[in-house]
């Protein structure tokens, strides 16, 4: 066998691998072309059923029973337009869902193995967001698998239900899904979850106390602000920054004394820079002395948001900033602030 | 009965807001894009009133709206936005661009009749 011979046999042999795969590939594509277009086209079929539901809620709708692929697809259908429309015409496509046995079916789905099929039915359930699900779901919060989890925990957010607060709130303990998302979820519940929230303010986990914290400050809950002021002199540093910054979103005018109290007496400069920012939040020219010190702060972030602050403190801050920017040495802090906010009334800097 | 031209690409959306329009009694022209929607309204109209989604392919509801007001043929026709951008600055940059209302998705399609209503109601000479 001569090099030649060897040469050709290799050229033939990839020349023919690259025709396979080509086709291969080209017939793949096809295919799934075809596949689409099939479903694009049973969708369009299934589409004027849950149309006519969400043009005339009031009206009483019988829709076919579907069976395999078609029943597959007319649940994915609805669950689209679930996300797509809201008022009495998404309530009329949840309740017809209902009658036909979907939610119950999804229910019971999320019992069977196969964490693709529970995450689902998981989803579907959230978005259905019937209070008679809360159990299915909060028995997903200890699947073995975290997306699981963390579908099962947003779709708990969306089914609203105030009850399911404390489930949430174990899963924050367990640590087994991000903090963000079960915050997220909790604060969806609404201001009817306060009660349980606050009660958790008391939890001996740091984790549950964090979470809680953060909920009770995006749910503006003035309810918590007594039992938010006791956390300031916590021992963990994270717990005391969240709570400042809750109760500068809560904006409840108690909290101004605490949060100065606080300054006096922590040196930790993300604390500090933190509470600034509550203090303007709260809009109290009291602490307009302090934040005038702050804009000398070492700290760039400390500094910032005192020059911020004293913006959202009106009159009392503003001529503040304006004897600050004048001068030998302007402070640079207080002239970005001035010009961003410049900015914001539509003027120029 | 009034003419109204849909445009968005998502038929989901697409289809019952020409079915609530047509049960209404309108006649409805309805695309898929946004190059499709200004042909249409160049082409096939007079029309009562566009809703148009913002997020299109070709060209956006915000340049279709622009392009409708630049023509003298389709600048009066009321323009609503129907979109899932729902920041202020979206919904300034909508009213910039000349539109008359703005609606956010996900929406309910009885406020959209009453806002069409309204649209065509005012119109009208």
């Amino acid at each position: 066998v001569t090099g030649l011979q060897v040469l050709t046999w290799a050229v033939v042999i990839i020349a023919g691998a690259i025709v396979v795969l080509g086709g291969t590939t080209g017939i793949s594509r096809v295919r799934r072309q075809r596949r689409a277009h099939r479903r694009e086209r049973l969708r369009d079929e299934l589409r004027p059923g849950i149309v006519a539901i969400l043009a005339d809620p009031d009206g009483s709708h019988q829709l076919p029973i579907h069976r395999g692929r078609r029943a597959d697809l007319f649940g994915v259908l609805a669950f689209d337009y679930l996300a797509k429309v809201r008022g009495e015409s998404r309530d009329a496509l949840v309740r017809v869902l209902d009658e036909r046995g979907t939610v119950v079916d999804a229910e019971r789905r999320t019992r069977r193995p196969g964490t693709v099929g529970r995450s689902g039915a998981a989803e579907l359930l959230g978005r259905c967001g019937l209070a008679h699900s809360r159990p299915a779901l909060e028995r997903l919060l200890t699947s073995r698998s975290k997306a699981e989890r963390a579908v099962a925990v947003r779709a708990l957010g969306h089914l609203g239900d105030p009850a399911a607060a404390p489930a949430l709130l174990e899963v924050a303990r367990a640590r087994s899904v991000p903090a963000p998302l079960i915050c997220q979820a909790v604060v969806r519940l609404g201001p009817e979850a306060q009660g349980d929230l606050i009660t958790h303010l008391r939890s001996r986990s740091i984790d549950v106390q964090r979470v809680t914290v953060d909920a009770l400050g995006l749910l503006q809950s003035v309810d918590a602000v007594e039992r938010l002021i006791t956390l300031l002199p916590d021992r963990d540093l994270e717990l005391v920054v969240r709570t400042a910054r809750a109760l500068g979103r809560i904006g409840d005018p108690r909290a101004v004394a605490p949060l100065l109290e606080l300054l006096d007496r922590s040196p930790e400069w993300p604390v500090v820079a933190v509470v600034a920012r509550a203090l303007g939040e709260l809009g109290s020219p009291s602490a307009a002395p302090i934040l005038i010190e702050l804009l000398g702060h070492e700290r760039p972030p400390v500094a910032t948001n005192a020059a911020t602050a004293l913006v959202q403190l009106g009159r009392a801050g503003a001529d503040a900033l304006a004897a600050a920017v004048e001068g030998d040495e302007p402070n640079p802090y207080a002239a970005a602030a001035l010009s961003r906010q410049a900015i914001l009334d539509g003027g120029a800097p | 009965m009034s003419r109204v031209l849909i445009a968005d690409d998502d038929p989901d959306i697409r289809e019952l807001v020409r079915f609530k329009l047509e049960q209404a009694g309108h006649e409805v022209v309805a695309v898929g894009d946004g190059d499709a929607a200004v042909t249409s309204a160049r082409d096939e109209g007079p029309f009562d009133l566009a809703v148009l989604d913002i997020m299109m392919p070709r060209r956006s509801g915000i340049e279709v709206c622009q392009a409708l007001r630049a023509e003298e043929a389709t600048r009066a026709i009321p323009v609503l936005l129907l979109t899932a951008k729902a920041q202020e600055k979206d919904v300034e940059a909508g009213f910039a661009a000349g539109a008359d209302d703005y609606i956010v998705k996900p929406f309910s399609p009885r406020e959209l009749m009453s806002r069409v209503t309204v649209a065509l109601a005012r119109s009208r000479p």
